[in-house]
């Protein structure tokens, strides 16, 4: 009987193998294990392996898993002074103008998601910082800042560059790409320290059911946002640079991410009944 | 006990997790205690294999906590947020049965 535990992992067997035996002791009450229980167990012992194998990716994959959004974050900032430096052809004249206007509206709804997750959750902020809670998160907040003003000063000196059509200098491609380069990946750090500021801080709030739930629901909006203005700036982009390659992945991209904007959000209500229902089921 | 499948052949509910926490909402039970009552109240039949992959899983998400045991069989207990997520997990089944029952209505098949 205890062969049957083979196909499971080892750390699965010393957690829940004995218990697991005595269930299939039960179930069979003297009898022999038949074939199909057997195939049975043995399925779902490899199901448990390949679970195991999920759970137990590098550190390094999972960190860069976790990078994923502040890094087309980063891209989309760089790209964007790019982008608007550039003269679209007569051709696609209206077109780049459309994606702008999309992305700016993104923008600006993204940001106002943004803004609306800070204001729900001040008053629980000031509380905890009259509590004497700054020392706290002082360290983070401190590197958010640095790295913002870091980003900001790198920003401000790409805009002053003269743009990609101007006349240019001997060394402006090295300047510029530099400067590029390091505002995207300013950029991509600076909102990966806030967004996990913002975490640290969330973590000592005191934040009723529904602010939570909010938060949950806003969080959503503001990683929905950011996933979809990247296709539509790759568009923009591909636009601009009369790029058919750029464009037809630009617009795959956003297709596959009107697919996926609703899931992500059905699946983040779903999480905000549960902490409503939660919090409801504790009182 | 129920039975295995209804008339017509369509599916029933029967998703590990969610019979398990339905089982647990009545007391805590170790696992052939679950098996049998799953089997009585849903007329589903779980092998050892899908219920340990269910117990995994969920003690993994904290809906379920094993309580201390002197001998092998170790029972489970449902949790706060596993109560909550069964009971919108019901509510989201009664709010499809509510809807297919009074689609049903119209068509002059009543279902009380």
């Amino acid at each position: 009987m205890r062969r049957l535990l083979r196909w499971y992992p080892r750390a699965w067997r010393e957690r829940y193998g004995e218990e697991f035996l005595a269930l299939v002791e039960d179930t069979l009450d003297g009898r022999r294990a038949g074939w199909r229980l057997r195939l049975g167990v043995a399925w779902s012992g490899l199901r448990e392996r390949g679970h195991q194998v999920l759970r137990s990716r590098p550190a390094w994959k999972r960190n860069l898993s976790g990078w994923d959004l502040f890094v087309r974050a980063g891209c989309l900032l760089g790209v964007s002074v790019d982008t608007a430096g550039r003269r679209p052809p007569a051709a696609g004249a209206w077109q780049a103008a459309t994606a702008a206007t999309v992305l700016t509206t993104l923008a600006a709804v993204t940001g106002a998601a943004i803004v609306a997750a800070g204001a729900v959750a001040w008053p629980p902020f000031v509380r905890f910082l009259r509590a004497g809670g700054w020392p706290v998160i002082r360290r983070r907040i401190t590197w958010a800042a640095l790295g913002s003003a870091a980003t900001t000063g790198v920003l401000i000196w790409l805009l002053l560059m003269p743009g990609p059509t101007a006349a240019r200098q001997p060394g402006w491609l090295t300047a510029y790409t530099l400067a590029f380069g390091l505002t995207t990946l300013l950029f991509a750090i600076t909102t990966r320290l806030w967004a996990t500021a913002v975490r640290m801080v969330k973590k000592h709030l005191d934040l009723a059911p529904r602010i939570r739930a909010a938060e949950t629901l806003l969080g959503a909006a503001v990683s929905a946002g950011i996933l979809t203005m990247v296709p539509v700036e790759i568009v923009w982009f591909g636009v601009v640079r009369s790029s058919a390659f750029w464009l037809a992945n630009g617009l795959a991209l956003l297709v596959a991410s009107f697919l996926a904007t609703p899931r992500t959000l059905r699946r983040a209500r779903r999480r905000a009944r549960w902490q409503l229902a939660a919090a409801a089921g504790g009182r | 006990m129920a039975p295995k499948r209804p008339p017509g052949g369509l599916r029933r509910e029967n998703d590990p997790p969610l019979l398990i926490l339905v089982s647990l909402a009545d007391g805590p039970k170790h696992g052939h205690a679950l098996a049998k009552d799953i089997g009585e109240f849903a007329g589903v039949t779980l092998g050892p294999g899908a219920l340990y992959g269910a117990i995994t899983r969920l003690e993994e998400r904290g809906l379920i906590e094993p309580l201390a045991s002197e001998d092998r069989r170790r029972p489970y207990q449902i949790t706060t947020a596993g109560s909550a997520a069964l009971a919108v997990a019901l509510a989201d089944l009664r709010r499809i049965a509510n809807t297919g029952t009074a689609r049903l209505g119209r068509l002059g098949l009543d279902l009380a």
